[in-house]
């Protein structure tokens, strides 16, 4: 028996195939796709004919969750959504949680999201260069960026607790309140990384068979990046500038200098070199909080034990490392959301790609598929 | 704006509007034309109806604004803009298979996060313990 012929997405793609292609299902289990995530793929020779996603592998109920749990019971799962960018949507949810409650929250507070989001972000860039430069062939560029990361994981979790998972920003402020060590830390890694990025550049990106199998692959128009509501360094890197932390700040980042990366080149070389540059950025925005971290409480002492927010509804954006995570709370006064929306960027991020597939060379989807930046967990909710 | 968008007073976006379900379609085009992108699409499930919430960001003008529209629940049928906005292709086969509100031109309306192949129903579906619209916003008890 073909078990193919047995499974539903199957059949449904095979439904239009021409007869002189091939279908090759890749996935859910394949190195290139980062987690499960499948795509059925029609080939003609080495061509891509059109392609079908087929996410859903690794679906939590997320949003069923948020409705059966607590306010605060559901907290920790805003974490396991995107798992390396955990902070942007700790931050997500507890913004639009304390919009509901209408809870202030004090500046030094802010300032230490600011701080740990960022580190959050560098973190996820340099695990996305890594694996990214894996997924073309090249193995030693991961343990430079692992021997960074790790650096940073740990001043991480002397003050999150976590390595991975953090459950840092909370409702009303943070968990805890910084030290000097920390302080020492941060700034020294915030030199550190610089260099290191002028480093990874002469390293990589000057890289002759790099360059070559990136520049001019996977090319996005902005009319697409629009249509489908992509958002993040795969926006960017098809030259339209928009970042939630410029464009609708939140938080106190209306106080730090900094430069949204944009790239026009609108290929995988231009969403490379977006990541790269924003991770230059996000140190400068981490060297300037540093400086600036004022005195007080990290949290705010109204905070209520119990959270039960009044009828209504709120929204709340943040900028992640893939692009503008949403959350939207529909409140019945009750113990637990009557709704809860997330909106994750590698979803509308992905959805496009079964528009920009048709007439690739198969090893350039994988190319492409890299460059996305996906994050099985935050497709599949 | 030349098409039927009211203001809907309790939204928590930038702006806030609530249109017919049968206009729909000419919402997208009008917010197509100015520059929006989608950035969502939503459903809310109450007592009587569903709502549906689309929500759309802009690149330049940089606000997030919702749209959205009461739909029957005995005939939860309404157009799909995903032959303006190829971004609703996914998001409206999520509303379809969490709600089972149908998208009438979708050219490929099957399951997306859920197994195709079984029977689940539609998980986020309240049953009895829907709540009225006018419960949680006040502008339905006061009929404005």
């Amino acid at each position: 028996m073909e078990l193919w012929k047995e499974d539903f997405y199957s059949k449904n793609f095979a439904k239009d195939k021409r007869p002189d292609t091939i279908i090759v299902n890749m996935g859910p289990q394949h190195p290139a796709t980062h987690g499960v995530l499948r795509v059925l793929t029609e080939l003609h020779g080495e061509y891509v004919v059109r392609t079908e996603c087929v996410p859903g592998y690794l679906h939590r109920m997320q949003e069923k969750m948020g409705e059966v749990k607590t306010y605060i019971q559901y907290y920790p799962n805003t974490a396991r959504v995107d798992y390396t960018h955990a902070l942007a949507w700790n931050w997500a949810y507890v913004g639009a949680v304390e919009k509901l409650l209408n809870l202030e929250v004090p500046e030094k507070a802010e300032y230490l999201r600011v701080i740990t989001t960022e580190l959050n972000r560098i973190a996820s860039h340099l695990l996305w260069w890594g694996v990214y430069l894996m997924d073309l062939g090249a193995y030693t560029p991961v343990m430079y960026a692992f021997e960074d990361r790790e650096i940073l994981l740990d001043i991480l979790q002397r003050i999150t607790g976590s390595r991975l998972t953090y459950t840092y920003i909370r409702l009303g402020g943070v968990y805890q309140d910084v030290d000097s060590k920390f302080v020492e830390d941060v700034k020294k890694f915030c030199r550190r990384i610089k260099d290191r990025v002028e480093h990874y550049h002469e390293f990589v990106t000057e890289n002759y068979i790099f360059k070559k199998r990136v520049e001019g692959v996977g090319i996005i128009e902005p009319e697409v990046i629009r249509k489908f509501g992509a958002t993040g360094p795969v926006a960017r890197g098809s030259g339209i500038d928009y970042d939630v932390r410029k464009a609708e700040p939140y938080g106190v980042y209306d106080k730090f200098d900094f430069k949204v990366a944009v790239e026009d080149g609108k290929d995988c070389m231009a969403r490379y070199k977006v990541r790269l540059q924003e991770i230059v950025e996000s140190a400068k925005i981490v060297e300037q909080a540093i400086e600036g971290l004022p005195e007080g409480d990290f949290k705010n002492k109204k905070t209520p034990k119990m959270v039960k927010p009044p009828k209504g509804e709120s929204y709340f954006a943040v900028e992640s490392a893939r692009g503008k995570v949403g959350i939207y709370i529909v409140s019945d006064g009750g113990m637990n959301p009557y709704r809860i929306k997330l909106r994750s960027p590698t979803y509308s991020n992905l959805s496009l790609l079964d528009h920009i597939s048709p007439g690739m060379l198969l090893a350039d989807l994988v190319a492409v598929i890299g460059s996305l930046d996906l994050v099985i967990p935050e497709i599949d909710k | 704006m030349g098409v039927n968008l009211k203001e809907f007073p309790e939204g928590a976006f930038d702006k806030n509007y609530l249109t017919s379900s049968d206009d729909i379609k000419d919402v997208a085009k009008e917010f197509d034309s100015r520059g929006y992108f989608l950035e969502d699409i939503t459903a809310v499930d109450f007592k009587e109806k569903f709502m549906l919430v689309y929500v759309f960001g802009h690149f330049k003008e940089h606000q997030t604004v919702s749209v959205r529209c009461f739909l029957d629940k005995e005939n939860a049928v309404i157009d799909s803009i995903s032959d303006i906005f190829g971004g609703a292709l996914w998001k409206e086969r999520e509303v379809y298979e969490f709600y089972g509100i149908e998208f009438k031109g979708h050219p490929n309306l099957i399951p997306l996060l859920l197994p195709a192949d079984e029977d689940l129903g539609h998980p986020l579906l309240k049953g009895d313990k829907a709540k009225a619209v006018s419960e949680i916003y006040q502008s339905f008890k006061t009929g404005e």
